[in-house]
Parts: C-alpha cells; sequence; structure tokens
C-alpha cells in the first residue's frame, strides 16, 4: 500500500495542474448562475452601433429613441466595427448619410439609411426604427415641425406596456452555483484518475517487476487486492478532497439532501473513472501516453456529455452518442437535483440513472480485468 | 540531404510529438464541431415566439391586438405563434414553458414573463409599439387629423436598406478553429526543442556524439531546423485538408496566401522551441513544461478555451494582440479568410517574421554565451 502511494506521489504534480484547471472553471462559471428569481422586466440590451453623417435632428432623435432600451456608441473605426459585428459584441449597426432629414422630408430616402448585422434575432431592432419613422410622420401630418414631432414621439416612449412575472416558478439548475460545482467535476474526475492512477498500474505490470514479486511468497490474488486497495485508497483521497471543497465553497448553495444525493451520484462516477483509469493504464504504455489518453477520454466525454457546452446547444446526434458515455447519465442526475422538486419529485429517474452509471462502473472493471489477466498470459 | 531525410525520419519516429502535434489538434477540432456546430445557429437565429393571449377583467376578446401580432413578419417568418386561451390556461402553458408571454388584454394591456431574456424584450418591443401607435392615433382623433395620420401609417416608405456583412463568414465560432490551428503550430515547438536538446551536448548523450562529428555545427543546426519545419508544415497542410475536407468547417477563402501564412506559423513554433531548448538550460522536464505552459497561455490569449477574448483584448490592450504570437497565427488567418483585409495579413506575418528573428537571433546568443562559459571554465546547468 505505501509503494502505491510513493507512485501516485509522483504523478501529483501534472494532476494539480488540471486540478487548477478546474477550480478556475469553476470560479468563473459558477459567477454565471443567477442568485435570484427574477420579477422585475429587464429588456436585453442590444449593442447598436450609429454612424452618423447626417448630424440633424431626425438623426439625432433616432439614436435617443434607440438609446432608450440599448447601449448605442458613436462613430467606430471601420475594420474594428467589422471585427465587432463578426465576434458578436455589436449587434447592429446603422449608417445614416449625409441628406438623410431632407430625403426623408422628400419622401426619398432610399440608401441613405443602411442597417447592418450578422444575427438574425435582432429583426425586431428593423421594426422598431420603421415604426419609429412612421410615428414622425404621423406628427408631421398632424402639422408639426420636425424638431416638435421627434421631441413627441420620445416623450410617446414613455409609455410602456405592464410586465409581471409568472408565480410559483421553482428555481432551475442553472441558477445554482453548486450545479456547476457538480458539473466540472464530472471533468475533473476521469481526467485526474487516469494520469494519477495509470502510473501505479504501469509501475506493477512492468514486466521485470511482474516477475520479480511473482517470485516472492505473496499470493497473485492477494497481491491484486493490494493494488486495488492501493487504488481504490488513492481514489477515495482525491475524491474525499474534491467533495471538502464542494462543501467549502458551496455550502449555502445545496440543501442537505441536494448535496448528499450529489456527492452519491459523483461517488457512482468516482467507480466509473476508477474503471475507466485501470482499463486505460493497463492498455496505454507510457506516462506521456497516458497524459494524451486522459485528456482524450475527459475532454471527449466533457464536450460530448454537455459539460462545456450546455446540453440544449448540442445537436441532436451528439446527445444520441453521449447515451452511450456515462458522464451523461451523470450529468442527468446532476440537472435533476436541482431541477423543480428535486430529489423527492425525480428519485425514480435518479436511482434509474445511477444504475446505468454502476453498470458503466462494472462493464469497465470487467474490461481492465480480462485485459490485465490477458496480458498476464502474453 | 541524406542528413535532413534521416532527420526527417528522428522526428516522425518520436510517436508522443506525433501526437501532440497532430492527432490532438484533429480530435480538439472534431469536439469542437461537435459541440460548437449548432450554437450560432440556435442562439442568433430569427424564431417564432410562442405567446398567449388571455382577456382580463371580463374583457372580450382583442382581435385588433391578435391580428396585430399575427401579421408582423420578417422575411417570410412570423414574429409570433398567437394561442388564444383563459387567463389560468395561458399562465399554465407560460409555468410549463410552452409560451414566452402571456399578454393579457382589456382596458389596460399586460404581460406576463417566466424570465427575461431577449424573446421577453422582442414580446414587450412589439406591444409597446401598439400601445404607442394607438395613443397616436388617440391624439390625432383628438385633433381631428385622424384621415391624414391613418395615410401616413399606411404608406409603405422603405426606408431601411441592409449592408452586407463584407466577410467571407459569419459564424465566430471559427475563432475556435484559428485558436487551434494556431496551438497546432506553436506545438511545433516541440520539435524545436528536440532540435535543441540533441544539439546542446550538455543536454543530452545524443547531442554529444553529433556535435563529435565531422559535420559543421552550424549545417547540423541548418539541417535540423529544415527538417523541423518540414513536418510542421505537412502537419499544418493536414489539419487545413482535416478540417475544410472532413469537419467541413467554413474557414473563408482560401488562397495561395494561406500556404505562405502557414509556412511562416510553422517556423514560429519551431523558433519558440529552438529558443526555449538553448536559453532555459535546465532539464528537459523543466524546459517542456516551460514550453508547454508558454504555448498554453499564448493560445488562451488567442481564445482556444474563452471566445470573444481576442476582441476583448483588441478593445483593452491592443498591444497584446500584436505580440502575442499565438494571436498573429489567430489574426493572420482571419484577416485573410474571413475578412480579406490584406494590410492586416501582412501586419500580422511582419509581427511573425520579426519574432522569429528575435527567437533565432536569442537562441545563438544563448548558445554563445553558453560556450563562452564553458572556455572561461565556467560549468554549466
Amino acid at each position: 500500500m505505501r509503494i502505491v502511494l510513493k507512485v501516485a506521489k509522483k504523478a501529483l504534480p501534472p494532476a494539480f495542474i488540471y486540478f487548477a484547471i478546474f477550480l478556475v472553471l469553476l470560479i468563473v462559471f459558477s459567477q454565471s448562475a443567477r442568485k435570484e428569481r427574477e420579477t422585475i422586466f429587464q429588456a436585453s440590451e442590444m449593442d447598436i452601433v450609429i454612424q452618423d453623417e447626417d448630424a440633424s435632428v431626425l438623426s439625432g432623435a433616432l439614436s435617443a429613441y434607440l438609446s432608450r432600451d440599448n447601449k448605442v456608441s458613436g462613430e467606430m473605426d471601420e475594420a474594428l466595427l467589422s471585427q465587432m459585428l463578426f465576434y458578436g459584441k455589436t449587434d447592429y449597426v446603422l449608417y445614416i448619410k449625409d441628406g438623410f432629414e431632407e430625403g426623408f422630408l422628400a419622401g426619398n430616402t432610399e440608401t441613405l439609411l443602411e442597417r447592418q448585422s450578422i444575427k438574425a434575432n435582432v429583426a425586431f431592432l428593423d421594426q422598431k426604427t420603421e415604426l419609429f419613422f412612421r410615428y414622425v410622420r404621423a406628427e408631421l401630418a398632424m402639422g408639426k415641425s420636425m424638431d416638435e414631432a421627434c421631441r413627441t414621439v420620445l416623450s410617446l416612449c414613455e409609455k410602456q406596456t405592464e410586465t409581471g412575472f409568472t408565480e410559483g416558478l421553482e428555481r432551475s439548475y442553472e441558477t445554482v452555483a453548486g450545479y456547476y460545482y457538480f458539473t466540472y467535476l464530472s471533468y475533473i474526475l476521469p481526467c485526474v484518475l487516469i494520469m494519477v492512477l495509470g502510473p501505479i498500474l504501469h509501475a506493477f505490470y512492468k514486466k521485470d517487476v511482474k516477475m520479480r514479486t511473482d517470485c516472492g511468497t505473496v499470493s497473485a490474488r492477494r497481491q491484486n487486492l493490494r493494488i486495488i486497495g492501493g487504488i481504490s485508497l488513492v481514489a477515495l483521497l482525491f475524491w474525499g478532497l474534491l467533495i471538502l471543497m464542494g462543501v467549502l465553497l458551496y455550502r449555502k448553495d445545496f440543501t442537505v439532501a441536494s448535496f448528499c444525493f450529489g456527492a452519491w451520484n459523483s461517488f457512482l462516477l468516482l467507480l466509473v473513472s476508477v474503471a475507466i483509469s485501470s482499463t486505460v493504464g493497463i492498455f496505454v504504455k507510457g506516462d506521456d501516453a497516458l497524459n494524451g489518453a486522459s485528456n482524450l477520454i475527459s475532454m471527449g466525454m466533457a464536450f460530448l456529455c454537455g459539460v462545456f457546452v450546455p446540453g440544449e446547444l448540442l445537436p441532436d446526434y451528439v446527445h444520441k452518442i453521449a447515451e452511450f458515455l456515462p458522464v451523461n447519465w451523470y450529468m442527468k442526475n446532476a440537472k435533476l437535483l436541482f431541477e423543480e422538486g428535486g430529489i423527492v419529485k425525480n428519485s425514480d429517474v435518479f436511482f434509474k440513472n445511477g444504475a446505468v452509471i454502476l453498470s458503466f462502473a462494472v462493464a469497465f472493471f470487467f474490461i481492465a480485468l480480462a485485459s490485465a489477466k490477458k496480458k498476464k498470459a502474453v | 540531404m541524406i542528413h535532413y531525410f534521416y532527420r526527417v525520419k528522428r522526428l516522425l519516429r518520436n510517436r508522443i510529438l506525433f501526437f501532440w502535434s497532430i492527432v490532438f489538434p484533429m480530435v480538439l477540432a472534431t469536439f469542437f464541431k461537435m459541440a460548437f456546430s449548432s450554437i450560432t445557429e440556435k442562439d442568433w437565429a430569427f424564431e417564432t415566439i410562442p405567446v398567449a393571449v388571455a382577456a382580463q377583467d371580463g374583457s372580450g376578446r382583442d382581435g385588433m391586438l391578435i391580428s396585430f401580432l399575427e401579421e408582423m413578419e420578417n422575411e417570410d417568418t412570423v414574429f409570433f405563434e398567437v394561442i388564444e386561451a383563459e387567463r389560468s390556461e395561458a399562465e399554465k402553458l407560460l409555468r410549463e414553458n410552452h409560451v414566452t408571454a402571456v399578454i393579457l388584454t382589456g382596458e389596460k394591456t399586460s404581460v406576463l414573463f417566466r424570465e427575461n431574456g431577449l424573446s421577453a424584450t422582442v414580446v414587450k418591443t412589439v406591444l409597446d409599439g401598439y400601445l404607442q401607435s394607438r395613443e397616436i392615433f388617440m391624439e390625432a382623433a383628438a385633433n381631428g387629423k385622424l384621415k391624414e395620420v391613418a395615410q401616413a401609417f399606411a404608406t409603405e416608405m422603405p426606408v431601411l436598406s441592409t449592408r452586407e456583412f463584407k466577410g467571407a463568414g459569419k459564424d465566430p465560432i471559427i475563432q475556435y478553429f484559428q485558436a487551434l490551428l494556431a496551438m497546432a503550430s506553436l506545438y511545433g515547438a516541440m520539435y524545436g526543442l528536440l532540435n535543441a536538446k540533441e544539439l546542446n551536448p550538455g543536454l543530452s548523450a545524443e547531442a554529444a556524439r553529433r556535435v563529435a562529428a565531422p559535420v559543421p555545427r552550424l549545417s547540423t543546426a541548418i539541417t535540423d531546423l529544415a527538417a523541423a519545419f518540414t513536418i510542421q508544415y505537412l502537419q499544418f497542410l493536414i489539419l487545413i485538408a482535416y478540417f475544410t475536407l472532413i469537419l467541413r468547417i467554413d474557414f473563408g477563402r482560401i488562397n495561395a496566401w494561406l500556404f505562405l501564412a502557414g509556412a511562416v506559423h510553422s517556423l514560429l513554433g519551431v523558433s519558440i522551441g529552438y529558443f526555449i531548448g538553448c536559453a532555459v538550460r535546465k532539464k528537459p522536464g523543466v524546459q517542456q513544461a516551460v514550453m508547454l505552459s508558454s504555448v498554453m497561455l499564448s493560445s488562451f490569449l488567442a481564445g482556444l478555451m474563452v471566445g470573444n477574448i481576442r476582441i476583448e483584448i483588441e478593445l483593452a490592450a491592443p498591444w497584446l494582440n500584436r505580440v502575442n504570437p499565438a494571436t498573429l497565427i489567430a489574426n493572420s488567418l482571419h484577416a485573410l479568410c474571413i475578412m480579406g483585409d490584406m494590410r492586416q495579413y501582412a501586419l500580422c506575418m511582419a509581427g511573425m517574421l520579426l519574432w522569429c528573428a528575435v527567437l533565432f537571433g536569442g537562441s545563438i546568443a544563448a548558445l554563445a554565451l553558453h560556450q563562452s562559459y564553458e572556455k572561461r571554465g565556467i560549468k554549466g546547468v
């Protein structure tokens, strides 16, 4: 057992790099959790840039009209503006050409006002802009001057529809910072365990070492039990450290039930991770190769199972592939815990998903045992 | 020439380097493609918003509002799918997330939401427009100008025209692939590092053997560099082919200038590794850690892990984008393939070539410094 811990100690420095990544991800993403349920309407601010060459009363009023609910910026360098549009930092650009107001009064505005956007969902801003000109035309039709018409339209904007929020809604999992803790746990567990447990298995299954230990008085069964005991202890220590971190950082975010069941869910994932690590440790030769395998497996599962990108944004075929991965079932359970009703309402599904995770663990353990046996026979 | 081929063979035989410089970027690109392919489509798309309309305070059906909502459309897609319901039923639909909003009609129009967001903003904007239009008509009626106002409102006068975005692509997800290509190019540093290790007698036994051979050291260094560059450049070509032909990523305009850019990217990657190998005279493990952390930090700042970081840096500290090697690589690809901005492309290329000159100059200086220590009898690390 002591030797196992000694070998594991050597693999700790690279593992700590990933541990640090985990911490950063956790802190960054749990910031995005909305703490309280929304009760006041807040318009989604669009970033609008207005390149105004006309600098007329009408163009000024349009700018003031749009800036009521949006973030409006003035002139900007063309090259930078193109980049801002491309990266989605700017949602909508209005180019107001010189002579626009005269053109508007003469009924000829073609090509004097242009809009540019690469997002389709800003179509409502087109409607809003068109409506502004209709209002101005209507006010002008009532015999008002341009200045007066624009002022009336701007004061008209004070007329707003009353808003409210429906009552009786439970909070969604996205609003709980602790949800992100359990989410990123599914990336770090397999990643670090493959890197730490792999070298232990390499050390004990090295041809020379194996032959030497086989010459000793310890039976093969006892040898295997000690290795299993050793790697289980290392895995449990690491899991315990993560759980302790969860308690310290997010204790206010969890109910006792949600944390306990979340920890149970992560324990099942720990079993799968140990089983995967054992399989990989036996198959993959060399510690450098282990590092690669660890990255591929943990990142692959994280990308495909909605850890890094919310599941709703993934294409359907990715969801189908994810059904064959244990992290997918872990993630389903993590969401259930923080969804409406929590474990009380969703206990049936929670335990069914848990059984699926456990069967993955069993399957990987059998693969690991079979490959270890095969390796010995060779 | 024979040395060159043997060197290429030697470098290609290193499976770990091969994995990190080509297999890993390919696998990561595949995951990126699977995970990110529908983000923009789902996030930026114009979608019909389901809303429920219910009468309140015993008032009747507001036919005018309902037809106003039903008639609103953008390029043949309607803004709203209107469901008429009783208030309790409408609120149930909202709670179960079947509709985005419940519009309550009556003496005063009001709206209930489940959560804030763009869809809620669209509903609110349209309802405000309806309310404000009604206000104008009431004012016109009071002033006896209803006919003129109705005419002004009904006149179709296209005010807004569309200016097309001049870039060759409109999906910002491409920034992840540009950053990934930058990371893969900088992973060429591994080959540079290996070259430095196998040419510095103080660092490896192979180097001691090679230096003892009757071949000028400069000639060996140039042969090593050419071999590393060849492999790195081939990997660039394979990655571009994999991205565009297998993953079908819209990389924008691909022309001959891209292949020149690839050559400079490869040279930059190799030169970074060579410099670290010559300047950081520590154990190979430490050199590798310095190299990997430099490459990862540079790639992070180019947007490999956090989208839009490049534009954020451009706004906050533009000088960083002018000096960060991975950003220079990613920006050269962006300028060339997406924006078609040859001036920006030339600036990035000049920046990278300057980096190569500085790094190779630094490597020679580090070697010379080390040799002068040896001549004076001072032991290196």
